[in-house]
């Protein structure tokens, strides 16, 4: 007798449906496409954005349908119990390179198929190839006339670093090689025939839409519970996170995982009225009043590395101020003048250097204002010129950046009262600090002398840094900047 | 003769718009609502003789609906109908029929011919939409459908008939009275969802004198000990590996002691180091050459060397073993064009080399998608080459290319035995059930349009395949429908999506607006690179200028939407745009990689006008700023 077709079992399709919401095309589809009495194919494609469920919904899938006790299918069959399905995941953001990324595969599927024998080296495509199917091929020698099926999962493929040119297609073609096995391509969006194969089933996990992520994010449990019970609770935490939505996460964050992080952390201070006993969770539009601030505050959406809601919302601004200051005050007044001296030099066209720095021509400058500005007449210019703020730093040589210094120097030390800078000796120094620092990059190549005075430079702050640098040296960068 | 002439008109309900307002105890209609709700009929039964032909099985095609093709099975329920529906209208009073004659008859008339006649044949229609009216042969409307009608520009997508047969209420199902149906629909499914999943190769079609021809030098190979070398070319999905798979496999048949096969692959064996490799790896499996564990470390030169040996005639080395036939060797180079990047071009210069001076009998067979693949090749290596091509072409028609997909739904009477239907009970009269149902099922509009646009657009058969295998695996016995639906379907659809455009529609608000502003700059600055600040500059200035228009204007419904988000957020979500590849790096020059993602430059992959149409729910600011420079 034939084998038959049979589809995945309805209890378990149905179980993995309900543990993750909003997925049942993609879950039956897989199922269909993996179950070794279904349509197991040899390539597939699952792709959709970050956080739509690919690699859980695919993992959770395998494991089901890995499970022996538990394969049994549509129509009831028990005869099928030798059927199986082993799964190996592979993924590529714990691999460092191409080779390392094979002699992954190889241990995870010796590993999967239950051979401990250490496996050597593995570098290239070929031995792949040749390894993983002597690996199949034992396996599948051992134990007769039963469908077995591997499944390999290259999770995050498209980001593999040092891939090997041609490792897509290639891996595509282990099917041709490798008897009994399927191989998963998890990827974020597939370029068009990135495999160079035509008809490879494509399965897209589109982004979840607002009903779909208010549904989900319903089943999540807020702490802490409001001491008027679970129900109150729940229908808050409802009309919140659409709420949340509406406000944060619609332009920011969209994916159900920032998502929920944003609801859970702003969650303790939105209830803090209610727990302090001066509102009641009845009326919500005047909850909504008084965490007014809450909403409209988006430096939670500000990826940091410390994660303190406290702080961030009782001084959202003056943390990046006082943050700025940091640098100002940990310079000292040579270093920060250079810096400014360097920020001039980098967003300055040098042509201009004369109207600015020059002693002779101070005088003329403040009169004349913006007189280029105006000789050219308006609509002249086919299409709208690029502020040169916004184009980003130039580079400048060494010798530029240290006349601008010194000229800005003389007008620092005039408006605090300082004494001008006497020897030379610490300026040098100061730049390879900086340069050292990474407040300055260096351009070009490594084996150029650092003090050279041809050595080029970029500036690496911005305008809202340099501003407070700047005023703590005393200078006004607006007055030297051309534009 | 008003009887008869409101018989002829029952395509549409105007009269009885009247007849409902007279009537007292029915619900007021104004002209334009949709008929849905006319006289109440009995439920239809679709529910045939069982005796009466083999069953269709397509109980998505309402046998009420305007399909033709469903032949004479229809004929009964047609008339049935037919018969429910005159007395209903002839129930109208004469005068109210009289009255609705006389001011019809002077402006009933055919918009496009203008012609004033209906007969049976070609009766006027109207549309249930619209005052508009029309000859059913100049508007190309098979038959007269039952209930509303309504013209294309009422229904601009024109799939009125589709939908109508989609949503109609499903009929009981109905299986044929076949012995062990279940398990032959499970045996057929089996089979053909192996083809499909490309687990079993189809048969080749059309390409029966390209066959011939790689048949016959793989022959003479083998048995002649000729040297051969030959090239394959033809576009991905036509057939090449199919072409020689089934070419070694049928030599092999009787042949199989005389000849090894060495298949490579050009995506695998990136370089002729590795290829030697494999290819005395799989020499000495197939010639059981014990594999000695010093061979990892000896090198190309040795290995190159003990190759040739092995596959030089045994008389040129050792004349004492001069009576040793040799056995010839077919080497498969897949992605033959891949090979040609090597350094100097070693192995193909070898192979060829040994082939032309039949110093051993090997064929070498290349597969390639490149018709310029000879340009490639050295002059050395070229003048090496037997020229010989095959060409292998896409199938030129929908015909030749429904008869390859059809391989992958119908099992024909050759395959059956291979494939295990062995004359059991009700096997050939589920198979020709089977087959005549996919037949009909081709004619099906909806299954027609899926041929064309793969035709069209690809020509690819895998394709097709793909497209096939959940429609064919969700068949059961609980429910065996076909459903045109299932193959044209969103839902289902496993075809790789047609651009990253797509990736739009899940992207934020505030995500969107950058690349909105990213894009307008390509066209304000006239230059195609962008860099963060730039792009930020234009968006805050966009949402600043919204923000005031809508509020000197006293609209403010729109809330947060007019905030201009903060700098680190917005990078942030250009981050992200960078990681969906829509904006794609620029300019890899000197200190790139100091800069960091902010003072990158970059390249916007969209256009301007794409954003708009694709994504559904585009806010009309964000519209207007797409349209407006």
């Amino acid at each position: 007798m034939a084998v038959l077709f049979s589809l995945p079992n309805e209890v378990m399709l149905n179980a993995l449906c309900a543990q993750f919401p909003c997925r049942d095309q993609q879950i039956r589809s897989l199922a269909t496409l993996l179950s070794v009495r279904a349509a197991p194919c040899r390539n597939l494609v699952l792709h959709g954005l970050a956080a739509t469920g690919k690699s859980s919904i695919a993992k959770t899938v395998l494991e089901y349908l890995s499970k022996r006790q538990t394969n049994g299918y549509a129509n009831g069959s028990t005869q099928h119990d030798d059927d199986e399905l082993r799964y190996a995941v592979i993924k590529s953001a714990e691999c460092i390179g191409g080779r390392h990324l094979f002699e992954q595969t190889i241990s995870t599927v010796s590993k999967v198929i239950g051979r401990s024998e250490n496996v050597g080296r593995c570098e290239n495509l070929a031995q792949l190839a040749v390894e993983l199917s002597k690996l199949v091929e034992n396996w599948t020698a051992s134990e007769q006339d039963s469908r077995q099926r591997l499944v390999l999962v290259f999770d995050g493929i498209d980001r593999q670093r040092d891939a090997p040119p041609t490792l897509l297609p290639a891996l595509a073609r282990l099917v041709e090689i490798v008897p009994n096995l399927t191989t998963i391509f998890i990827v974020t969006s597939p370029r068009p025939n990135f495999l160079h194969l035509p008809g490879v089933p494509h399965l897209e996990f589109p982004a979840y839409t607002k009903p779909e992520l208010l549904q989900i994010l319903a089943l999540t449990e807020p702490s802490p519970v409001l001491p008027q019970g679970t129900k109150e609770t729940k229908d808050v935490w409802t009309r919140y996170s659409s709420a949340i939505w509406d406000s944060l996460s619609k332009h920011s964050g969209r994916d159900i995982l920032s998502f929920r992080s944003v609801c859970l952390r702003l969650w303790p201070r939105f209830i803090r009225p209610i727990l302090d006993g001066t509102l009641n969770p009845s009326p919500f539009s005047r909850l909504m009043v008084a965490n007014r601030s809450l909403f409209q505050n988006d430096s939670i959406l500000v990826p940091a590395l410390v994660s303190n809601p406290q702080s961030t919302a009782l001084v959202p601004q003056s943390q990046s101020q006082s943050n700025l200051q940091g640098i100002a005050i940990q310079l000292p007044h040579i270093s920060r003048l250079l810096l400014v001296a360097s920020y001039l030099a980098s967003y300055n066209p040098p042509r201009t250097d004369s109207t600015f720095f020059m002693k002779a021509a101070l005088a003329k400058r403040r009169k004349k204002g913006g007189g280029t500005a105006l000789s050219r007449k308006p609509g002249t210019a086919k299409s709208r010129k690029i502020a040169r703020k916004l184009l980003g730093p130039q580079a400048f040589v060494l010798e530029r950046m240290l006349a601008i210094f010194l000229a800005i120097e003389e007008d620092a030390g005039k408006r605090k009262g300082k004494a001008a800078l006497n020897g030379s000796a610490d300026v040098l120094m100061a730049v390879t600090t900086l340069a050292s620092l990474r407040l300055l990059v260096r351009m070009g190549g490594p084996n150029q002398d650092v003090l050279d005075v041809g050595t080029k430079y970029k500036i690496a702050i911005g305008w809202e840094v340099i501003r407070g640098v700047a005023r703590s040296v005393g200078v006004e960068v607006e007055d030297y900047l051309a534009d | 003769m008003p009887g008869a002439e409101s018989v002829q008109k029952r395509g549409r309900p105007r009269k009885k718009v009247d007849e409902t307002l007279e009537a007292p105890n029915q619900v007021l209609k104004s002209i334009l609502t949709p008929s849905k709700g006319r006289t109440p009929r009995p439920k239809k039964s679709v529910v045939f003789d069982k005796t009466d032909e083999v069953d269709l099985g397509f109980k998505d095609i309402d046998a009420a609906s305007t399909k033709k093709s469903m032949g004479k099975a229809v004929d009964e329920p047609e008339a049935a109908s037919d018969a429910e529906e005159s007395p209903g209208v002839e129930d109208a009073s004469p005068e109210q029929a009289e009255k609705g004659d006389s001011d019809e008859s002077d402006d009933e008339f055919c918009k496009i011919c203008m012609g004033l006649k209906s007969t049976k044949k070609n009766q006027i229609i109207f549309c249930d939409g619209c005052d508009f009216m029309v000859h059913q042969k100049c508007y190309d409307v098979k038959e007269v459908p039952e209930g509303s009608w309504f013209c294309k520009d009422c229904h601009p997508d024109g799939d009125e008939e589709l939908s109508i047969s989609q949503l109609a209420p499903e009929a009981a199902i109905y299986l044929p009275d076949i012995e062990g149906f279940a398990e032959h629909l499970e045996h057929m499914q089996r089979v053909l969802l192996d083809r499909l999943t490309g687990q079993k190769r189809i048969k080749l079609c059309g390409h029966d004198e390209e066959m011939q021809k790689v048949h016959q030098i793989v022959e003479q190979t083998v048995l002649a000990g000729e040297g051969n070398s030959i090239l394959v070319i033809g576009a991905r999905g036509c057939g090449k590996t199919t072409l020689v798979e089934s070419v070694i496999s049928e030599i092999s048949k009787d042949q199989r002691e005389n000849f090894h096969v060495v298949r490579l692959n050009g995506f695998i064996h990136t370089d002729d180091k590795l290829a030697l490799k494999e290819i005395w790896r799989q020499l000495g499996r197939e010639m059981e050459v014990e594999e000695d564990p010093s061979n990892r470390t000896t090198n190309y030169a040795d290995t190159l060397a003990s190759l040739l040996a092995l596959l030089s005639h045994p008389s040129e080395i050792s004349e004492s073993s001069a009576d040793q036939t040799a056995k010839s060797v077919i080497f498969v180079l897949d992605e033959f064009d891949l090979f040609t990047t090597h350094p100097r071009q070693t192995l193909l210069y070898n192979l060829f080399d040994i082939a032309q001076s039949k110093k051993a009998p090997i064929a070498v067979l290349g597969l390639t998608t490149r018709i310029d693949v000879m340009d490639s090749l050295e002059k050395r290596v070229k003048s090496r080459f037997s020229h010989r091509y095959v060409h292998l072409s896409l199938p030129r028609s929908i015909p030749a290319y429904w008869e390859i997909c059809k391989q992958g739904l119908t099992i024909d009477a050759d395959d059956a035995v291979a494939e295990g239907f062995d004359g059991d009970s009700g096997q050939d009269e589920f198979l020709s059930f089977w087959n005549t149902m996919i037949e009909l099922y081709s004619k099906d509009v909806n299954f027609k349009t899926l041929i064309e646009s793969q035709f069209y657009r690809t020509k690819s058969v895998p394709g097709f395949f793909t497209s096939c295998i959940l429609p064919i695996s969700s068949l059961s016995t609980k429910k065996f429908k076909l459903d045109s639906l299932a193959f044209t379907s969103n839902t289902l659809a496993v075809s790789p999506p047609d651009s990253k455009l797509h990736t739009l529609q899940g992207l934020s608000e505030l995500e969107l607006a950058l690349l909105i502003a990213a894009a307008r700059l390509d066209i304000i600055l006239d230059t195609d690179t962008c860099n963060f600040a730039m792009a930020y500059d234009e968006y805050s200035s966009l949402t600043s200028r919204h923000k005031i228009q809508t509020s000197s204007s006293g609209v403010n419904a729109l809330g947060s939407s007019a905030k201009v988000w903060g700098r680190d957020v917005a990078l942030g979500a250009l981050e992200r745009l960078a990681e969906y590849d829509l904006l794609v790096p620029a300019g890899m020059g000197a200190g790139v990689k100091d800069s960091g993602i902010a003072g990158r430059m970059w390249r916007v992959d969209v256009g301007l006008e794409e954003i708009t149409g694709s994504v559904d729910s585009i806010s009309t600011v964000m519209a207007k700023w797409c349209r407006e420079i």
